[in-house]
């Protein structure tokens, strides 16, 4: 080994002491550079130094406000950034912490019973994004859309996330100028076991007889169709609408989906899902769940407007 | 993308896209991603390479955050959360004091135990609202903390008499390797685990704070019944300075090397790369005799050392 750079006037220990944790390396340099930080001699800054070609190049320190106690410590965000805490001898952590301010996707698994994957959407602007699934990151399948609407974060739960036989699934979220799908938003029932009635609250981008909501259905979780609830005409300026249907034959802890239909582009939205005894919350399918449905009966005869 | 996938890190997250449409990435690694249930160190990585995980950022935009605490503190471990950092410190009294951090501000979190036995530093293990301090047995050394190895089952920890104590809930097997009191127990990716041993006297430069160094390193196959692989003595004259050794690839042969700080009356600290063997493959020049500028800890993407992440 040889020597490629030296660089004065820092330190990574003081006598005496077993902390030996006083250094870190790292993408945070100026022009995102690898560097190494630790303190100055006298313990009361940081110093970055990176390696260029023939030289150790000093690039930026930062106070601590009391000399250094502690180790350096980093954290990755959860946005994906690093973090640096350090402990000083005024008896205080210093942290730099970026804020969350990148939109970022998120998932979590649970792998209890029945594979539900969680697929979050974080810090992005309002609009409307449409989540995508793939194994390969080549062929992309729209999962659904969901609206961002005065809200920093939405977690959804993707439904019958078994049914993706690959072992590597990628998702990816892509704001959409034109949203496609319709979104359940809301659902009210009553009635009793085995006669209910439901009020489905719908939002669709409706423009018309050539883009609009034809229905929204109830279906098991198995993919069977149970009810369907067929709109004579478009809702372009009420805006989500809320029709009522039924009766419906459930058990009360029956668990089943519900969700809207678009006359060209079909299932693709927001779904509600549960069982009248728990209640109805907010998911995804994964892209083609159900599809065969769209052809069974009933179908809209004709829209009035 | 597939090397983090492979990680596991599902933290990562990649941007690309047009203005108008961006469009954000997420790995799922399915079935097969086990995350490492190992914990968390002062040391960054279970390897011993201090080296930060995480995507770059520009960390001196950042306004830093002063955070009061009970006393003076003497370590720190972070722990990411679902929105947000988990810092833990232990003070110079042993007492533990955790702070979660989010988008600038701050707010005071339990963690137990409550308090370690001062000096010792901590290791953060379990995730989310389970995060807490992994809590020694009476018989653990006061000068390091145990790793989680077997995903989590058992935990590694060295005892009062220097043994290597591989513990889980069927028992407790003892290795007599002779540790270092204050090893920090390195572990790669194939659960074996890696500590200075044969404590000595023989070099009297104590900048550590006290004149016992290794003469050493041992390591422990904790797969099947734990058991010593492979044991590495320095030269006569020579000792390991340090806590700590590192434990990566350095030369890119696939293999991790194990990088030294060795050093030797009369002539300082030089660094040295051995094989996993005990063949010396690398050394650097000494520097310093008995002074600051010793080499302390080895570790650092130069062209001396490769970077390993």
């Amino acid at each position: 080994m040889t020597l490629a750079g030296s660089h004065f006037g820092v330190t990574s220990h003081r006598i005496g002491s077993r902390n030996l944790d006083w250094a870190l390396a790292g993408p945070f340099g100026l022009r995102d550079h690898f560097v190494m930080v630790q303190p100055n001699d006298a313990r009361t800054h940081l110093v970055a130094v990176g390696m260029e070609v023939e030289a150790a190049v000093h690039h930026w320190n930062v106070a601590l406000g009391g000399e250094i106690r502690t180790n350096l410590s980093s954290a990755v965000t959860p946005s994906g950034g690093i973090a640096l805490g350090v402990g000083t001898s005024s008896s205080r952590l210093r942290i730099w912490q970026p804020e969350e301010r990148k939109p970022f996707l998120k998932m979590t698994q649970n792998f209890g019973g029945d594979s539900v994957v969680d697929v979050g959407l974080h810090g992005h602007p309002d609009g409307f994004y449409q989540l995508q699934s793939s194994s390969d990151l080549e062929e992309w399948e729209a999962m659904g859309e969901v609206a961002m609407d005065g809200q920093s974060d939405i977690n959804l739960p993707l439904l019958g996330a078994n049914s993706f036989s690959s072992p590597f699934i990628y998702f990816r979220a892509e704001e959409v100028m034109d949203p496609e799908f319709a979104d359940i938003v809301d659902v009210e029932w009553n009635g009793n076991e085995g006669d209910y009635q439901f009020q489905v609250t719908v939002r669709s981008p409706d423009s018309g007889c050539d883009q609009y909501a034809d229905w929204w259905e109830m279906m098991s979780d198995s993919g069977e169709l149970l009810y369907r609830r067929v709109l004579l005409h478009s809702h372009v300026t009420e805006q989500p609408f809320r029709r009522s249907g039924g009766p419906v034959s459930l058990e009360p802890d029956q668990s089943v989906i519900i969700r809207a239909h678009m006359n060209q582009s079909g299932y693709g939205g927001q779904v509600f899902y549960g069982s009248v005894a728990s209640g109805f919350v907010p998911g995804l399918l994964p892209a083609g769940f159900g599809r065969r449905l769209a052809s069974l009966p009933p179908l809209p005869e004709s829209c009035a407007f | 993308m597939m090397e983090y996938m492979k990680k596991c890190h599902f933290r990562n997250v990649l941007f690309t896209g047009l203005p108008r449409v961006p469009v954000v990435y997420l790995a799922l690694c399915g079935m097969l991603c086990i995350e490492s249930q190992a914990g968390r160190v002062t040391y960054q990585n279970l390897d011993g390479n201090l080296v930060a995980q995480g995507d770059p950022t520009d960390l001196i935009s950042v306004a830093p955050l002063d955070i009061p605490l009970n006393g003076p503190p003497a370590w720190l471990v972070s722990e990411t959360l679902e929105n947000g950092v988990l810092w833990v410190t232990v003070l110079e009294d042993g007492k533990v004091q955790a702070i979660k951090v989010s988008n600038g501000k701050y707010a005071v979190n339990n963690i137990q135990p409550s308090k370690l036995p001062p000096g010792m530093p901590p290791l953060l293990i379990g995730k989310g609202d389970t995060l807490r301090c992994w809590d020694p047995p009476a018989d653990a050394s006061d000068g390091t903390h145990g790793v989680l190895v077997g995903h989590g089952e058992s935990v590694a920890y060295i005892d009062n008499e220097g043994h290597l104590v591989v513990s889980s809930v069927s028992g407790a097997i003892r290795l007599p390797v002779a540790a270092l009191p204050d090893t920090r127990i390195l572990m790669d990716d194939g659960q074996r685990l890696l500590m200075l041993t044969d404590p000595t006297t023989r070099y009297l430069h104590g900048v550590l704070g006290d004149t016992t160094e290794a003469a050493s390193f041992t390591i422990v196959d904790t797969q099947g019944e734990p058991r010593v692989v492979a044991k590495v003595s320095v030269g006569d004259n020579e000792v390991i300075e340090g806590t700590s050794l590192l434990w990566v690839d350095v030369n890119g042969d696939q293999e991790r090397e194990i990088v030294a700080t060795v050093s030797a009356s009369g002539q300082g600290a030089r660094l040295r790369i051995y094989r996993e063997s005990g063949e010396t493959i690398a050394q650097g020049p000494a520097i310093g005799d008995h002074s600051d500028g010793a080499i302390k800890r080895p570790f650092f993407k130069t062209r001396i050392l490769v970077r390993v992440t």
